[in-house]
C-alpha cells in the first residue's frame, strides 16, 4: 500500500485538521475493506472504520515514524474491528434472547459472498493476517509487527487459514476425497 | 511419522512461496519433496486456488465516511471550529506553508475516492440528467409476485406504460394468472390515464362481489377522475420512477452499486437497496388494484440501463431477520422464506418516443369524479414571490386553486418545480411548520422549513412570510430547492412556539446545543442527520426532548429515527401491546415494540451532589430493525 506524504502526517501530528481529513479521504477506504473482512458487517465496519480514525486522530502525537504509517494505521483499525465484533457478539446475544437471527439486508453482499462467508467463519486468529497479506498485499514482516506475533507463527497461520478456506471453498464432491 | 512432518513444514513453505516469502534455505528441499510427493503438488493447487480467489475479491461499494469522520473529530476537539484551528496554524506555520498546503489539497486527485462512492454519485447524477432530457417513452413489462394469496402462489401480470413529459401517462397492467376454480378471484387490472388535465383511474374495486358476498351491490371495477386537477398534483402523483427512477436513485448514500451486468443484451449498473429507499420504483407499476406488501428492509435489486437508465429488472426479495417474520405474521404473509424473491419485473421491451397516437392520453370522466379545483391563467408580470432562478427548468403551467392560492410551475423532461402562494393579513398568519420540518437559516434572519420526499409528495420548503405563506414542492435535489428558494427573496419568519394549549406548550429547539445525547448521536444510519428537535413541558414537572432525524432526501414508510428523552416519566408504563420484549442490558431493562420499532429504558442520570434521578429514553426506528436500535442507543450512553 502507498505511503503517505510525510509532511501531511507530520502536518497532522501537529494538529491540523485539513491534512488529517486528507489522510481520512486517503485512507477511509482500505481501513473499511479490512474491518469489513474482519467483522463481516458493513455497517459494524461503518462503526470501527470512524472510531478507528477518531482513536487514530487522539494517538497521532504519539506516533513517531518507527512502523509505516499504514501499518500504524491498520493496527488501530483491527482493534476497533476487535471492539466491534465484542459490541455486534453482545448486541447478538440480546439478539439471540429475543429469538431472532441475523439482521436482514446487508445491501452489498451479492459479488463473491461465497468467499467472503468462508473467511467470516475462521478464527479470528487467521483470519486477520489471510486479509492483510491477501487483500491488502501486507508482508509477512510488516503483519508480524502488525499483530506482534513472530513471523514464523504468521507463515503458519496463513498457511492453516488458506487450507481451511481451500475445505470450505471446494465443490461438494471433492469433500472426503482425502489424500490419494 | 517422519514423512507426515516433512509434508506438513513443505506445506507451510509451499503456502510461503506462493507470497514470495519463502525461506531461501529451504527452497532446494522444497522442490525435492515436491518433485516426489503428489499429495504436496495437489495441495499447492489447492492453495494457490484459493489465494487467487481471495485476491480477486470484488472490491463492491466502499462508503465515504469522511465527512461523519471529520464531524466526529471536531467533536473530539472539545468543539473548537475548524476556522479556529486554520488561524492558529496559520501564524505558526506563515502564509507561505498555508498556501502551499491549500495548493496541495486542490490538486489532490479525484481517483482517491474509493470507487463505489464515485460511482454511485456518477449514477445519480445520470439519472438526474436523463430525468431531464427526457421527451417520452414507452415500454412493456412482465410482472411476477409471489405470495399474494396461499391459493394462488404465483400471479403473473404484463404492463403498457406510456409517457409524454412532463405530465402525460398511460398505464395498463393486465392479469395473465390462471386462478384456481371454482372460486371466482378478482381479476387485477389496472388502468391509469392522466394529461395536465385531469386523471383516471380504473382498478378493481375494494370490495368484490367475486371474493366477498358482502360486496354485492358494487361493481367488481371502480373507476375515479380528477378534473380540473392541479400541476404535478400529489393526490394523483404519476408513478415515472419506472421510466427513470429519479426519486429512488435521489441521494447516494441509499444504494449500493454491486457491479456492471449485462441484461437483455444490455450493459447495467446492479444496484442494491432496502424497500424502504426503493419505494417509488417497486410501487410505479403497482399504482392501484391488489398487490402484496413488503417489509421496509426487504432486498431491492435493480438493473438499470447504462446508456438511457431506464430500469431493465427489478425484484424484491424477503428478509429474514425476526422483526421481519413477526411482520409477515401480522400481515398475513406466512409463506415468505427468507431471501425468496416475491416480486419481479423484467422490461421485454422500451423506446423513447416523441410522438404518440391521438387520443392515448384522453383521460375519461367516469366513476367517482372529484374537482382538483385548479383555473389556468398566465405567469404573472410581476416578480414578487417568484423565484429568479428555476435551476433551468422552464414556465409550464400558472394558475390559481379554489381558495384563491396562486400555482406556478416549471419543468424540464420529467423533472418539476411547483411554488404556490397564499397572501394573508399580517396579523393573521395561516401556518406554522409541521415539528418534523428541518428549519434552516438561508441567510442571517431569514427561515425556511424543509421537508424530504414522502410516498406521495416531493421534496418541499415552506417560507412564512409577513403577510405570505410561500410553498415550494419539487423533485429537484435538496441542495437545489434551496438555491430555488433562497432567490424568491421573500424574508421567512423563524418559527415559535409550535403549540400552546391547556397548559401544554411544545417549543422547537435547537438540541445539538442544549442536548448532549442528541448531538451525540453517533450511530445514525448513513447520510441521516437531525431534522428538528421539540421541547414539551405540561403542568407537570419535567420536560421532554424529541429529536427526529432523517434522510436528506427522501423518508419513506415513516420518520427515520426519533429519540425520544423525557424527565417527566420516571418507570415505564405498562402496555397491553402485542410483540413488546424485554430484556436486560448492563443491569437496565430494555424494552423493545416490534410494532412501534421502538426501544425504550429508564436511564439513572447522576446529578451534582451524588444523587441520581431517573430519565426516560427511547429509540424509535419504524422502518429498520432491533439491531440498529440498539447501536443508536449504545451510542446515547
Amino acid at each position: 500500500m502507498e505511503e503517505p506524504d510525510p509532511q501531511t502526517v507530520m502536518a497532522a501530528r501537529g494538529g491540523d485538521v485539513r491534512a488529517f481529513e486528507q489522510l481520512v479521504r486517503r485512507y477511509q477506504g482500505d481501513v473499511w475493506r479490512l474491518c469489513r473482512h474482519l467483522v463481516g458487517d458493513a455497517s459494524a465496519a461503518d462503526d470501527a472504520t470512524q472510531d478507528a480514525f477518531v482513536r487514530a486522530y487522539r494517538f497521532l502525537p504519539r506516533y513517531r515514524g518507527e512502523a509505516k504509517f499504514s501499518t500504524w494505521l491498520f493496527s488501530i483499525a483491527r482493534n476497533c474491528a476487535r471492539d466491534e465484533l465484542r459490541r455486534a457478539g453482545r448486541r447478538q446475544r440480546v439478539a439471540d434472547s429475543l429469538g431472532r437471527d441475523r439482521a436482514s439486508l446487508p445491501a452489498d453482499e451479492t459479488l463473491g459472498v461465497e468467499v467472503r462467508e468462508a473467511l467470516i467463519a475462521l478464527p479470528l486468529e487467521l483470519r486477520e493476517p489471510i486479509v492483510m497479506i491477501d487483500l491488502f498485499g501486507t508482508s509477512y514482516r510488516e503483519v508480524s509487527a502488525l499483530l506482534k506475533v513472530p513471523e514464523g507463527t504468521i507463515k503458519s497461520r496463513v498457511h492453516r487459514g488458506r487450507e481451511l478456506l481451500a475445505i470450505s471453498l471446494a465443490p461438494e464432491s471433492q469433500e472426503g476425497s482425502g489424500e490419494g | 511419522m517422519r514423512a507426515d512432518l516433512r509434508c506438513a513444514e513443505a506445506r507451510i513453505e509451499i503456502s510461503a512461496r506462493l507470497d514470495g516469502e519463502a525461506d531461501d534455505a529451504s527452497a532446494g528441499l522444497l522442490d525435492a519433496h515436491l518433485a516426489v510427493c503428489a499429495a504436496c503438488r495437489r495441495h499447492e493447487d489447492e492453495l494457490a486456488t484459493t489465494r487467487r480467489a481471495l485476491r480477486l475479491q470484488p472490491v463492491g461499494a466502499v462508503p465515504d465516511l469522511a465527512d461523519s469522520i471529520m464531524e466526529r473529530i471536531d467533536k473530539e476537539r472539545g468543539r473548537r471550529s475548524r476556522r479556529t484551528e486554520w488561524a492558529s496554524r496559520w501564524r505558526i506555520a506563515g502564509i507561505a506553508a498555508a498556501v502551499a498546503t491549500l495548493l496541495l489539497i486542490a490538486s489532490l486527485p479525484e481517483i482517491e475516492r474509493p470507487t463505489g462512492v464515485a460511482r454511485a454519485g456518477e449514477i445519480a447524477g445520470e439519472v438526474r440528467l436523463a430525468a431531464r432530457s427526457l421527451e417520452g417513452y414507452a415500454a412493456r413489462f412482465e410482472i411476477t409476485e409471489r405470495g399474494w394469496h396461499e391459493d394462488v402462489g404465483v400471479r403473473h401480470f404484463s404492463a403498457t406504460m406510456s409517457f409524454d413529459a412532463p405530465e402525460r401517462l398511460a398505464l395498463k397492467v393486465r392479469d395473465l394468472t390462471t386462478y384456481p376454480g371454482p372460486r371466482r378471484w378478482p381479476q387485477n387490472d389496472v388502468d391509469v390515464i392522466a394529461n395536465a388535465r385531469r386523471y383516471w383511474i380504473k382498478e378493481p374495486s375494494f370490495c368484490p362481489p367475486s371474493a366477498l358476498p358482502g360486496c354485492v351491490a358494487s361493481p367488481a371495477q371502480e373507476q375515479r377522475s380528477i378534473v380540473h386537477r392541479g400541476p404535478f398534483d400529489g393526490t394523483s402523483a404519476l408513478p415515472t420512477d419506472i421510466v427513470v427512477p429519479l426519486e429512488t436513485l435521489a441521494s447516494t448514500g441509499s444504494f449500493a452499486v454491486l457491479g456492471t451486468e449485462g441484461v437483455a443484451g444490455r450493459s447495467a449498473y446492479h444496484i442494491a437497496l432496502p424497500y424502504r429507499r426503493a419505494v417509488p420504483l417497486i410501487d410505479s407499476l403497482r399504482a392501484g388494484g391488489s398487490w402484496r406488501s413488503f417489509h421496509p428492509l426487504d432486498r431491492v435489486d435493480i438493473w438499470i440501463d447504462r446508456g438511457t437508465w431506464f430500469p431493465l429488472r427489478y425484484s424484491v426479495a424477503a428478509g429474514s431477520s425476526q422483526d421481519r417474520r413477526a411482520w409477515a405474521r401480522n400481515e398475513a404473509w406466512h409463506d415468505d422464506a427468507a431471501g425468496e424473491v416475491l416480486y419481479e419485473v423484467e422490461a421485454v421491451h422500451f423506446a423513447e418516443r416523441e410522438s404518440f397516437g391521438s387520443g392515448l392520453f384522453d383521460a375519461p370522466r367516469r366513476g367517482i369524479v372529484r374537482s382538483g379545483g385548479f383555473s389556468a391563467s398566465a405567469f404573472p408580470a410581476s416578480t414578487s414571490g417568484v423565484p429568479a432562478t428555476t435551476a433551468g427548468l422552464e414556465p409550464y403551467r400558472a394558475g390559481a386553486t379554489g381558495d384563491g392560492r396562486r400555482v406556478l410551475a416549471y419543468a424540464d423532461g420529467m423533472t418539476w418545480l411547483k411554488v404556490v402562494t397564499e397572501r394573508h393579513r399580517p396579523s393573521r398568519p395561516s401556518a406554522s411548520p409541521p415539528g418534523t420540518a428541518e428549519e434552516i437559516a438561508i441567510e442571517s434572519g431569514n427561515f425556511v422549513y424543509y421537508q424530504p420526499a414522502t410516498e406521495m409528495l416531493k421534496r418541499r420548503i415552506d417560507i412564512y412570510g409577513r403577510s405570505s405563506h410561500i410553498h415550494l414542492e419539487s423533485n429537484l435535489s435538496r441542495r437545489r430547492l434551496l438555491a430555488v428558494a433562497a432567490s424568491i427573496g421573500a424574508r421567512g419568519r423563524r418559527a415559535g412556539r409550535v403549540e400552546r394549549s391547556g397548559g401544554y406548550s411544545v417549543r422547537r429547539v435547537d438540541a445539538g446545543r442544549s442536548f448532549w445525547f442528541a448531538a451525540r448521536a453517533e450511530y445514525l444510519p448513513p447520510s441521516y442527520g437531525q431534522s428538528s428537535a421539540l421541547l414539551s413541558r405540561s403542568n407537570a414537572p419535567g420536560r421532554t426532548l424529541t429529536a427526529y432525524y432523517g434522510a436528506p432526501e427522501a423518508e419513506y414508510e415513516g420518520f427515520g429515527v426519533r429519540i425520544t428523552q423525557s424527565s417527566a416519566i420516571g418507570t415505564l408504563a405498562p402496555s397491553a401491546e402485542d410483540g413488546l420484549r424485554s430484556f436486560e442490558l448492563d443491569g437496565v431493562t430494555h424494552r423493545w415494540s416490534t410494532e412501534r420499532g421502538e426501544l425504550e429504558w429508564i436511564e439513572r442520570v447522576p446529578r451534582a451532589g451524588g444523587a441520581e434521578r431517573s430519565v426516560y429514553r427511547a429509540v424509535a426506528v419504524p422502518s429498520f430493525d432491533l439491531t440498529t436500535a440498539l447501536r443508536i442507543a449504545e451510542g446515547l450512553r
